[in-house]
């Protein structure tokens, strides 16, 4: 699945503009959308790949897009990755690849977790509002990990917490944004619920918009600590010294 | 820009290696100096679950690497800028540990716009028993020679001319190191067992039953342990409990000696057979099992009664490690190979050279 997306980067609504000089490059290959985003002198332009090519893909792509944008790597004055929750494999290929690319260039670099990107690309999408936004992760098993934001600062309400999907798909008054949500629609209990789960579209263009917009605090060292909220699937096992 | 346009140097190689649960960086001249070698150990992590746990493997690559790629330029008194070439395994193992290191070493090598060599996990073990400790250039590996890698995955025989690899044999089963893992399990010792296993062995003042060697009835001389594995199990059930309550440890130990004496009479019986019906002149040992010391004593043994040059891979050497893997990339750099596409994926299962007629 390859989507070729150049389009002028608008402002999100009540967001702060990214500065002019701002160039970033941006990846998610942790969600079931994965994609890339660069960021160069206020234009924006996204690839989409499907899981499991984000390991082949990134490097070229961040080539093919830095030549689109007349760019170049050294010029890049920051580098943002996926932190998760999602796939942890895919997670750990875009953090490495971030990882690998600040410790040879240098660049300033970071993570942003999976709820605050789809917190950013609510209010990009739906505009800022007073009702507050629940970012939904798929779980697995029925459940979904939740974080919630306030619809206009964006600050989080609450730490994540894990919710059935019929908690998710009925939440009062806010807006539920996540993947997947179609599969938990019919579970909203009135057509105003309905309304307000939001499917959400791939993620690195709100990467880009959230590392750009001050304050913004880069932070490498989280760039190995994925945030995977569910430990492995594994029991430890009685030896004998 | 990609990795086959950039510039050949050749140069300082910055190796890495994750194919399993050792987080391994170091830094490789042209000649096979190794300038550093740093692994950093899972032991501890994986101890509880008594083998590897993929998952935390992969998330423990991810976090050490920091710290394991900032000591391995403090070593060799270096920093990023001086390296021409980056190199990463890229299969076999454990896909989510290769996918840590591919995509680290992909992106270092772009981000210093060197080119980037993805390694066969196995071609690095191959070469390893070439390098020197001391931090002197690597030996050269005659145009010709026969290779046999064991480790706990792997366990195989190849013959190498002028830098072609083709397989001669390999395991149909069980590798060698991972009998040995097995083994021990059943006896109830932390990970990484085979290491315990070959000391108990080591202390034991017997050597009984005496175990069959496994042969293949097609006259292929692929390896075989799982019957062994079986076999000792079996012996171990029967010998843990005496009947008459006396201790049990002597019994046991003995049984895991004569385990040990039948898996090694496998190899060398692999290796007679081979110089029987094709004479080599030059044989590489390689791989974590390589540290086994009855292994370690019978190869000299074997190669000097039938007149053949050993290489035996340095103890600090026969694990994972990242100087072998900076090492075959050198010599695919000597080699004027140009560098692999940063499209390069991982595999968790590969060949390494085409299966010998």
């Amino acid at each position: 699945m390859t989507e070729d997306i150049r389009r002028k980067y608008s402002d999100p609504p009540g967001n702060d503009c990214a500065s002019e000089t701002t160039s970033l490059f941006a990846i998610d290959s942790g969600s079931p959308a994965s994609s890339v985003a660069l960021l160069w002198n206020g234009g924006l332009q996204t690839r989409e790949f499907g899981v499991g090519e984000s390991s082949g893909r990134l490097l070229s792509d961040l080539d093919e897009l830095l030549a689109l944008a007349g760019g170049s790597l050294v010029d890049l004055s920051g580098l943002v990755a996926l932190r998760g929750p999602g796939s942890f494999t895919g997670l750990r290929v875009g953090l490495a690849t971030i990882l690998g690319l600040h410790q040879a260039l240098g660049t300033p670099a970071t993570a942003v977790t999976t709820f605050e990107a789809l917190a950013w690309q609510a209010r990009r999408r739906r505009g800022a509002s007073r009702s507050p936004i629940a970012t939904a992760v798929d779980a697995l098993r029925g459940e979904r990990f939740v974080q919630t934001f306030d619809g206009t600062s964006l600050e989080p309400l609450e730490e994540p917490t894990i919710r059935s999907d019929a908690t998710v798909a009925a939440l009062p008054e806010a807006w539920v944004i996540g993947f997947g949500l179609s599969r938990i629609r019919a579970l909203a209990r009135t057509p105003e619920a309905e309304a307000r789960l939001i499917e959400a579209e791939p993620l690195a263009t709100d990467l880009a918009a959230r590392a750009s917009t001050p304050p913004f605090e880069w932070d490498a060292a989280l760039l190995t600590e994925p945030l995977y909220l569910r430990p492995p699937a594994v029991t430890a096992r009685p030896v004998r010294r | 820009m990609t990795s086959s346009d950039i510039e050949r140097r050749a140069g300082l190689i910055l190796g890495i290696e994750t194919s399993c649960d050792d987080t391994a960086c170091a830094l490789v001249e042209a000649d096979g100096s190794v300038l550093s070698s740093v692994v950093s150990s899972q032991l501890a992590v994986h101890e509880p679950y008594g083998g590897v746990v993929p998952e935390i493997a992969s998330r423990e690559h991810l976090r050490n690497w920091p710290a394991v790629l900032r000591k391995a330029l403090e070593r060799a008194d270096l920093n990023l800028e001086a390296v021409d070439a980056v190199a990463a395994t890229r299969a076999p193992g454990l896909i989510g540990s290769l996918l840590v290191g591919l995509s680290l070493g992909k992106a270092m090598a772009r981000g210093l716009g060197r080119p980037f060599y993805g390694v066969h996990h196995l071609e690095g073990h191959l070469y390893s028993p070439f390098l020197q400790v001391s931090g002197a250039g690597a030996e050269s590996p005659p145009e010709r020679f026969v290779a046999l890698v064991v480790s706990g995955g792997h366990s195989a025989l190849y013959r190498v001319r002028r830098g072609e690899t083709e397989t001669i044999a390999e395991t149909r089963d069980d590798a060698m190191g991972e009998v040995f893992d097995k083994v021990g399990k059943r006896l109830g010792l932390p990970y990484p067992q085979g290491p315990k296993v070959d000391e108990i062995a080591e202390a034991a003042e017997t050597e009984v039953p005496e175990f069959a060697i496994a042969r293949c009835s097609d006259g292929s001389l692929d390896f075989s342990f799982s019957g062994l594995k079986t076999e000792t199990l079996r012996a171990l059930d029967r010998v843990s409990a005496p009947a008459d309550g006396s201790d049990a440890v002597p019994a046991v130990a003995g049984v895991v000696a004569a385990f040990r004496a039948a898996a090694v009479a496998q190899i060398l019986d692999r290796l007679e057979r081979l110089h029987r019906r094709d004479r080599f002149e030059t044989i590489a040992v390689s791989g974590g099992a390589a540290a086994n010391r009855l292994l370690r004593r019978s190869l000299p043994e074997w190669a000097a009664d039938h007149g053949v040059d050993l290489r035996l891979v340095d103890l600090t050497l026969s694990g994972d490690n990242a100087a072998m893997i900076a090492y075959a990339a050198s010599r695919r750099l000597a080699a004027g190979e140009a560098g692999d596409p940063w499209t390069v994926e991982a595999a968790s299962r590969a060949p390494l050279g085409a299966r010998a007629r």
